[in-house]
């Protein structure tokens, strides 16, 4: 083809920008997975059957552009009104959507030094600029730090890739003084017993980001949601696409959804957090230095933390490292099933013994 | 919650006026409490898709928990084979809508100005305003896009040209040639968006062959759907393709994992199976001439049809489709006097012109 001149025509934050990089996805069988946190176990038997039902008819209609059942199922399970849900093609398309309702030049966003690494993508997309509020030595935010003046504000509960909840009086307090609009993105709150939504509602500036990529098991669906007042959700509306949400998505979503998938959640959850007690305690005895997580990963930390991530791919087993500052001595690993965990314990208690010699 | 929401949004998205989706089976199937109703108004495929889709879906459970393939490199190896055109020069989106408000959020500027031929696919102004630029739709000549009445309007602060081939919802098409004419006599720094949603379902040899045109001008980007002729609209799945640094910044700007795994692996299969395509087509083109010759022998105008659907100039537009959606039949109205008519099965199209006769 001939040659072209990008710069001709694209906006210059476009060409400037850095892309956000996923975690690897290995195509070969037999690997161990825990560089992208997602759940071990299969999603619920409902989803499974609403599957082999999905009937060729549905396919060739295009889908609801609102998902009602959805949205009502929500609504009963998160007592929130209906009018103050949107869903979206993943939570990453709900963050995008308020990201380019929210900034453009002249505005900013701040969120934490250390969180989802599609933030400040979605940022300059955006023209917008970032602050970054720095976490402390026990990766708390600085919430006095915070600008109350920023359009947008935004962090994990738990944020990753630490896995540690923020104060709830910190949050609060925030959220009553700020002019600007808060996102909670809770992708992993339901691995906590932290979630904002009881209190959150008071505030007509907050949003609740969720998806059902993580405790759901579902990421290869793309169905995230968020709760927030109504009137911002009536605003967010304008910049969906039409058709954002696949039918066959809407149709696993409810699935999953249903009384007796999650039941099913609850004990796979339960499964999760007590082998992230194991996984933590057991990564501490080998010598590494793990925060508290809430979150089905760990981030864990050790001198020869790159050593420890190159050796593992070796052995087949994907964990992640984030090429930061503060972070060049960690490596980020998803909970798995108790095998897979038992696999890295011993892989790592490998790596580490013949480092040592 | 009954504070007000007073932080500030970008003032564009308060002059957004949303897209407006064709009524849904299920809701006039409890309106009126209908068993079967019979759409003919989003442009679906009345076949479906290929039957090995259904299979795929049912071997997938197990990868379900985890993330797609964000950049769909099997769907794209498999286009390119189709296509002949490398891997690099493809991008899949959630459908081609996502990947039309990309290419504007790429580019769009607050008084950047959008051309397109009017009436077109609404999604063209939407995404204009959504970035604060000015649409700028120009009046279709003979229901057909006029590229130099196109030209016409292009001015210094014209940033992306939107030709919809063949065009939504008036079914014309213009050919490779003059389009190619048109790309010469543009600026190479204008984008020009050729959505080609429909073009399986082109006869006209001569508007068939554009992704030629990929080799010659850098500034050409060619949109495909799986949602039409594929009939896998429910699932999104959507292509473009064009020069490898539009790609590249394209693949910059989506969301990582943009195309859900079981939209990719069915497109997939469905892709694999041309020959459910060609039946496809060959019922398409059937409905489509018995369509026209009918409406045309009841007086009426229809332009020469290219796509999957015709457009009928009518008086009293919205009553029609009130009175057709009482007989469990669902139209598209497109302006007071202007009706949108999907190619059905036989018997669908066949209902439909009968109970349509009967109103008028």
């Amino acid at each position: 083809m001939k040659k072209s001149q990008p710069q001709l025509y694209f906006r210059p934050t476009i060409l400037e920008m850095d892309p956000y990089i996923p975690g690897e996805q290995p195509s070969t069988a037999n690997v161990i997975k825990l560089n992208t946190n997602e759940n071990p176990y299969l999603p619920a038997p409902l989803v499974f059957k609403a599957l082999q039902q999905y009937s060729k008819e549905r396919m060739r209609l295009y889908p609801p552009s609102q998902p009602i059942k959805l949205i009502q199922r929500l609504s009963r399970i998160y007592h929130w009104p209906m009018d103050g849900i949107l869903v979206g093609n993943g939570s990453d398309e709900i963050l995008s959507m308020i990201f380019q309702a929210v900034l453009e030049k002249g505005r900013s966003v701040q969120f934490p030094n250390l969180t989802y690494s599609l933030y400040p993508v979605l940022a300059s997309l955006n023209n917008a600029e970032i602050k970054k509020v720095y976490l402390d030595n026990n990766f708390e935010l600085l919430f006095n730090q915070c600008s109350l003046k920023s359009h947008l504000t935004i962090w994990g509960n738990p944020n990753p890739p630490i896995g540690n909840c923020f104060s709830t009086e910190d949050m609060k307090k925030f959220c009553r003084q700020t002019q600007g609009l808060v996102v909670i993105d809770e992708a992993y709150v339901d691995f906590s017993n932290a979630s904002v939504i009881a209190w959150a509602r008071q505030f007509p500036n907050v949003l609740i980001l969720r998806t059902l990529s993580k405790s759901f098991s579902l990421a290869s669906i793309r169905l995230g949601f968020v709760l927030g007042n109504a009137s911002v959700i009536h605003q967010l509306l304008k910049v969906k696409n039409s058709y954002n949400v696949s039918d066959l998505t809407q149709t696993l979503g409810m699935a999953a959804l249903q009384p007796s998938s999650l039941t099913y959640v609850k004990k796979t959850i339960q499964n999760i957090c007590s082998e992230r007690v194991r996984l933590t305690e057991q990564l501490r005895n080998q010598g590494f230095d793990v925060p508290a997580s809430q979150a089905n990963f760990v981030l864990a930390f050790h001198p020869q933390a790159q050593l420890v991530y190159n050796e593992l791919k070796k052995n087949n087993i994907f964990v992640r490292y984030f090429p930061y500052d503060r972070l060049k001595n960690a490596i980020r690993i998803t909970i798995g099933s108790p095998n897979q965990n038992h696999q890295l314990l011993k892989a790592c208690q490998e790596i580490l013994k013949i480092s040592k010699k | 919650m009954t504070t007000p929401f007073e932080v500030p949004l970008r003032s564009e998205i308060s002059r957004i006026v949303s897209y407006i989706p064709g009524t849904q089976i299920k809701d006039l199937k409890e309106k009126f409490n209908f068993e079967h109703v019979i759409k003919l108004a989003s442009n679906e495929n009345p076949l479906g898709s290929s039957p090995n889709v259904k299979k795929i879906l049912n071997k997938s459970f197990s990868d379900i928990r985890l993330y797609p393939d964000g950049e769909a490199k099997a769907l794209r190896t498999s286009l390119s084979d189709q296509l002949k055109v490398n891997v690099n020069n493809i991008i899949v989106g959630n459908g081609s809508n996502e990947l039309i408000v990309l290419l504007a959020l790429m580019i769009l500027k607050p008084g950047d100005q959008v051309v397109f031929g009017s009436p077109s696919f609404p999604v063209y102004s939407i995404v204009s305003s959504m970035f604060g630029s000015i649409a700028k739709p120009v009046a279709l000549t003979n229901y057909t896009f006029d590229l130099e009445k196109l030209l016409d309007n292009i001015t210094s602060k014209t940033k992306i040209v939107f030709i919809c081939n063949p065009n939504n919802p008036t079914g014309t098409i213009v050919s490779a040639i003059k389009i190619e004419e048109f790309l010469k006599k543009i600026s190479s720094k204008i984008l020009v968006v050729l959505d080609e949603a429909y073009v399986e379902y082109v006869q006209d040899q001569a508007c068939k062959d554009t992704i030629q045109l990929l080799h010659r001008y850098s500034n050409l980007v060619i949109l495909r759907t799986f949602s039409k002729a594929y009939g896998l609209a429910g699932l999104r799945v959507g292509y473009g393709i064009a020069h490898v640094d539009l790609i590249s910044n394209l693949q910059k700007v989506r969301q990582p994992f943009n195309v859900n795994f079981l939209a990719l692996k069915t497109a997939e299969v469905a892709l694999n199976d041309q020959k459910f395509l060609k039946q496809v087509i060959h019922l398409n083109t059937r409905m489509r001439t018995l369509l026209t010759s009918q409406l045309y022998n009841m007086g009426l105008s229809v332009p020469k049809s290219e796509s999957n659907f015709v457009y009928i100039e009518i008086k009293d537009a919205y009553k029609i489709y009130e009175k057709l959606l009482k007989k469990g039949i669902i139209i598209r109205p497109i302006q007071k006097n202007s009706i949108r008519v999907t190619t059905g099965t036989e018997t669908q199209t066949m209902s439909f012109l009968n109970q349509f006769k009967k109103i008028i």
